[in-house]
């Protein structure tokens, strides 16, 4: 069986390496096979795919729409075309000069201004609590249309014209189209890097469920503005050697017609693979500037028909699917090796200090508009305990724990933790209080789709940190909890397979996991229990069990399941209409009149 | 309306929260599902109105099978529907979301002071937004705008949520009433025992998606029995 | 300015749970048809009903086609609505070319206001403008199609359960929201310039617009407003290059600070 995956494996690669080489072959043979004007159109067909790799870094993995990508292109192209040209007094082009040196310096200012303004636009769309997807799709559309209309307007940038006839003539028309294919298989391969690498898991994270990367202690907002700025410096780089190659800049190149290009290439090639916008954008544009002699107009329609078709029909795009059906073709479907393992990784842990307060909730108010949900709670969460939160919906549990992972909910009343490095709550971050150990657990389960098991405890385990930009962890060191309870759960048999193609039970229990390998000090769990079977409610219970006993976790728990509540907790708090109805040990919320009269409704005689 | 559930199950995802669940209410019988939160209860309403789709099951009223039929559709036979949560547009007036109500009524719809009848105190705040009302006040607003409807089968999910015994009783009563005047068959989700002991003609108990008892609140030893399972099991 | 605003009312039935880029698109279909008709010797006003049906009828096959599959996924729909607006570019110059087209006022007349000659037309069109705004807001806010467009747009599960057949309702919307845009459209033919790319300079400000709006019908109406006032306002006293920068930084602003909206209110 281990020969036949090998061999399935070197196929695999085999194959993909084949043809990478072949067309790599093929391309670089280029000018030689090709005529003048083929080899002038591939030559821009590569440039424009280079291109549409840095919009699929940015939309395809990271899930920002840049509606405006051109004008980060537009920048490094300026930037080359300013510093090698004067403008005379009419706006129009009198000299030219700079060696290979300015070329090459203007390129890198291009890529640091793009770059920065990237960063402006970003901090201005991430940085505030009702972003959504759209603002930022909005925005950047703005910002097209605005640097469109102020280009016109301007004396530098050579107005109507633009500036024109600043290519750099060292090269000739062969060596460019050499250079661009080169540009063409760097960004590539940035790309493959990146995205094959930890980060690259990060990146399609925040992509598939932002929150979600929130409440692992990722500081998302910044990473989005630092993704967005490096597209634009990718976009600007290309930019750079567009001027540098045909000495070409004006308006339209920064304008939203430009920029719906690219997005027309990424869309149909693939989003999020890489290779299908760089097939995207050179088989569209080759054919369009081939056809532009006989039909022009009726391919721009049929390509914006496609458009249409695809976003609706098949919004992944037409590589995917092909490269399945090739797949399927070459290899017979055989099965993948698998990728990745996890291995369990020492932890701090131990039972000192149980009994101390960790989180001392007092007169906690909270209120939805007019809607008041919670009405003074006042209550303490102790060290290696496990308490239960129960009472009937609408009495404020889930609010209450939401509250508790988010110090920047307004609330009155006071919140303090008692943890390692963290003591104040108010105004602090979902983020910033899972870095220090504060880990939520959605009741519904809230993954990362295009994840794999194994790459979502991976991510986990950073609670927040940095992962590599390149390495491509494939023994991944989780605390030994979490590698017990996906052996307990099965989920050491589904490593390699995404969270979408779960089933639910074992989605739950991947939840759990990814909680507890994160190696949280406080663990807010919110109906864990819930939809599971009988024998999935005892391992959770095991779990639990063992990660407060042992491993002294303290654990605060929502759940409905009195009878897992009565095997586990250390303590029950009773929350009825916002406030604390009882707050005891397991056996005496039972016996307690009050608890019975609050479950069963008012005035029920003896 | 005589309403008749056969085998639905229902759930998100790939998991089930109520499984093969058989209910019938005839026409003037009231009957009560009981049961702790969590349980399935709001889910088998909503999956009972094709608000959640279903996974197995028929649904037939009146003898015709509706299973097929959507949500709307299903609604404009008679059926009126107070939901636990997000039953009020919030934004419009306590007017408009009565007339919103009204708009699908069948059979013509209730006359504006009928309407109201009842309800006094929200007679006084017709202009005010639906969302700045109380919670109880919310809940009178939806039980007028539902018995507005002139419906034959009337459901409600935790309509007694967080009032006060004295209007517990107001809305118990009011049930009552239009019972016996229009032979109004109800369906209604319950956590307050004594309301319920006192309205419905039949109980049935959920736990974890099935039903697991029916009893009749006149039968010996049921309120005890009920009482028992709510809180222990 | 007028533009704006007619757009805007354009827009405010479009929208639903959408966001619409497609309207410049049936703004270019109305006009398109208009002149057509007009060139075939039909009287100004009939083409112009010709123009509203032209968009009605492309609204229609968009939502049956696109917009209805795209309900779940509000990216996507901005995305292929884009596309939409694309293809419409597309088409016209297909059928039109490249080219710049034009039709003449249906009167060309001088009114004295304020002491200058005011065209007539444009006086009427500003009436028109503002007794649309007019009869809208009635619709919306007075009469059940309103209450039933208002309902559906705040909460459609709950519209659903009440009994309204909102895939109906959405359709209908849509379909009258592009027939206003092809209205506008056309309706401002003669004195916009005509050429493929009719309107899609307003495709940034309507999204502005559709986005200060929230969800609620009447900050549409007063989203599309501001926007054209500051338009205006903008263009008195700088370049109208810049009026249309400044115009979408005062937006992009503006919905910095009320980020549910111009009107607040929610759910």
């Amino acid at each position: 069986m281990a020969d036949v995956i090998a061999r399935g494996l070197d196929r695999r690669t085999a194959v993909r390496t084949v043809l990478l080489a072949v067309a790599a072959v093929a391309a670089m043979l280029g000018p030689v096979l090709g005529d003048r004007y083929t080899v002038y159109l591939l030559t821009q067909a590569f440039i424009y795919a280079a291109l549409a790799v840095s919009l699929d870094l940015v939309w395809g993995y990271a899930g920002i729409l840049d509606l405006g990508h051109a004008v980060w292109f537009g920048i490094g192209a300026l930037a080359v075309g300013v510093m090698t040209t004067t403008v005379g007094r009419d706006g129009m082009v009198v000299a030219v000069h700079g060696g290979a040196g300015t070329y090459a310096a203007a390129v890198l200012l291009g890529m640091l201004a793009s770059a920065l303004a990237a960063a402006v636009v970003g901090a201005y769309c991430f940085s505030w609590r009702g972003s959504t997807r759209f603002y930022v799709a909005i925005v950047t559309l703005a910002v097209s249309v605005v640097c469109e209309a102020l280009y016109l307007e301007q004396r530098w940038t050579g107005g109507d014209n633009g500036l024109f006839g600043f290519q750099l003539r060292l090269l000739d028309r062969i060596a460019w189209y050499e250079v661009c294919l080169a540009l063409l298989g760097v960004t590539l391969a940035v790309g493959v890097v990146l995205t094959r690498s930890d980060f690259g898991l990060l990146m399609r994270a925040i992509r598939d469920n932002e929150a979600r990367a929130r409440h692992l202690g990722f500081r998302v907002d910044l990473l989005k503005v630092a993704i967005l700025a490096g597209g634009a410096a990718l976009a600007a780089l290309v930019g750079g050697v567009y001027g540098a190659a045909v000495g070409l800049v004006s308006s339209p190149l920064f304008g939203f017609l430009f920029s719906t290009q690219i997005v027309v290439w990424v869309a149909i090639g693939g989003r999020g693979t890489l290779l299908g916008p760089v097939l995207g954008a050179i088989v569209l544009e080759f054919a369009s500037s081939s056809l532009d002699r006989s039909f022009p107009d009726q391919w721009q329609l049929l390509v914006g028909l496609a458009f249409v078709a695809v976003v609706v029909f098949i919004p992944d795009g037409l590589l995917p699917p092909l490269g399945r059906l090739l797949e399927r073709l070459l290899l017979g479907g055989e099965g993948r090796r698998p990728q990745r393992s996890l291995v369990p990784a020492a932890v701090p842990g131990g039972t000192e200090g149980r009994g101390e307060v960790v989180a001392a909730l007092s007169e906690v108010t909270f209120a939805y508009g007019a809607l008041q949900v919670l009405r003074g709670v006042s209550m303490e969460v102790r060290r290696s305990e496990l308490l239960c939160l129960i009472g009937p919906n609408g009495a404020g549990k889930s609010t209450l724990m939401a509250l508790i992972g988010d110090g920047t909910m307004r609330h009155g009343g006071s919140i303090r933790f008692q943890l390692d490095g963290l003591s104040v709550h108010r105004g602090r971050t979902v983020d910033h209080l899972a870095r220090r150990g504060v880990i939520r657990k959605f009741q519904t389960p809230s993954l990362f789709e295009s994840l794999t098991v194994a790459e979502t405890l991976l991510l986990a385990r950073h609670r927040g940190q940095l992962p590599s930009l390149w390495r491509r962890t494939r023994r991944i060191e989780v605390p030994g909890a979490a590698v017990e309870l996906c052996r307990l759960s099965g989920l050491d048999r589904h490593l390699d397979v995404r969270a979408s193609a779960l089933p639910h039970g074992l989605q739950q229990a991947l939840e759990l996991a990814a909680t507890v390998a994160a190696w949280p000090e406080l663990l807010l769990l919110d109906e864990p229990t819930a939809g599971l079977t009988a024998q999935e409610r005892r391992v959770v219970g095991e779990v639990l069990r063992h990660l407060s006993r042992e491993q002294g976790r303290t654990i605060l728990l929502i759940e409905h399941d009195l009878e897992f509540v009565d095997e586990l907790a250390d303590r029950v708090v009773v929350l009825q209409d916002g406030g604390v109805l009882a707050d005891g040990s397991s056996d005496e919320i039972k016996r307690s009149e009050t608890v019975r009269r609050g479950y069963l409704g008012a005035s029920t005689p003896p | 309306m005589r309403l008749e559930v056969f085998g639905l199950s229902a759930g998100y995802g790939a998991s089930l929260v109520v499984t093969d669940l058989d209910l019938r209410v005839e026409p003037g019988e009231a009957v009560a599902v009981i049961g702790r939160n969590g349980m399935g209860k709001t889910t088998f309403l909503q999956a009972l109105l094709g608000l959640l789709p279903r996974r197995t099951g028929r649904v037939v009223v009146d003898g015709c099978d509706v299973t097929a039929e959507p949500t709307h559709r299903l609604v404009r036979r008679g059926i009126a529907y107070a939901p636990q949560e997000a039953g009020l547009f919030g934004a419009l007036t306590v007017e408009e979301n009565l007339r919103g109500g009204l708009l699908a009524g069948r059979r013509g719809t209730v006359a504006w002071d009928e309407a109201l009848g009842p309800f006094p105190q929200l007679a006084a705040r017709l202009r005010q937004p639906a969302g700045t009302l109380s919670g109880g006040e919310q809940r009178m607003l939806l039980l007028a705008r539902a018995l507005a409807m002139r419906p034959r089968l009337l459901v409600l999910d935790e309509v007694c949520d967080g009032l006060h015994p004295p209007a517990v009783a107001r809305v118990v009563q009011v049930l009552r009433e239009q019972r016996e005047r229009r032979g109004l068959s109800l369906l209604v989700v319950e956590p307050n025992l004594k309301a319920v002991l006192d309205l419905a003609d039949r109980i049935l108990l959920m736990k974890r998606g099935r039903f697991l008892l029916e009893r009749s609140p006149s039968a010996p030893g049921a309120r005890e029995d009920l009482e028992h399972e709510l809180v222990f099991s | 300015m007028l533009v704006l605003v007619v757009l805007g009312l354009g827009i405010v039935l479009g929208l639903m749970d959408v966001i619409n880029l497609a309207q410049s698109g049936f703004m270019a279909v109305g006009v398109y048809a208009a002149l057509t008709a007009v060139r075939h010797g039909v009287e100004f006003w009939l083409a112009v009903l010709i123009g509203t049906a032209a968009s009605a009828l492309l609204g229609a096959l968009a939502e049956l086609v696109v917009i209805r599959r795209l309900y779940a996924r509000p990216l996507d729909t901005l995305l292929a609505t884009w596309g939409i607006s694309l293809v419409v570019v597309e088409g016209i110059i297909v059928v039109f070319g490249h080219g710049p087209q034009a039709f003449n006022e249906p009167f060309v007349v001088g009114v004295p206001v304020l002491g200058l000659l005011y065209p007539a037309y444009r006086l009427v069109l500003v009436a028109a403008a503002a007794l649309a705004v007019a009869v809208l807001t009635v619709i919306v806010r007075f009469t059940p199609w309103g209450l039933v467009a208002r309902m559906v747009m705040a909460n459609a599960p709950l519209s659903r359960a009440l009994g309204i057949d909102v895939v109906r309702v959405r359709q209908l919307t849509f379909v009258a929201g592009s027939a206003l845009a092809g209205f506008a459209g056309a309706v401002l033919g003669p004195i916009q310039g005509i050429d493929p790319y009719y309107a899609t300079s307003l495709v940034a400000p309507a999204f502005l617009a559709v986005l200060l709006a929230g969800r609620s019908l009447s900050g549409l109406v007063l989203a599309s407003v501001v926007l054209a006032v500051a338009t205006t306002v903008f263009s008195r006293y700088f370049n109208p290059v810049y009026a249309t920068a400044v115009t979408v930084g005062v937006a992009v602003a503006l919905l910095r600070l009320f980020p549910q909206g111009l009107t607040r209110w929610r759910t």
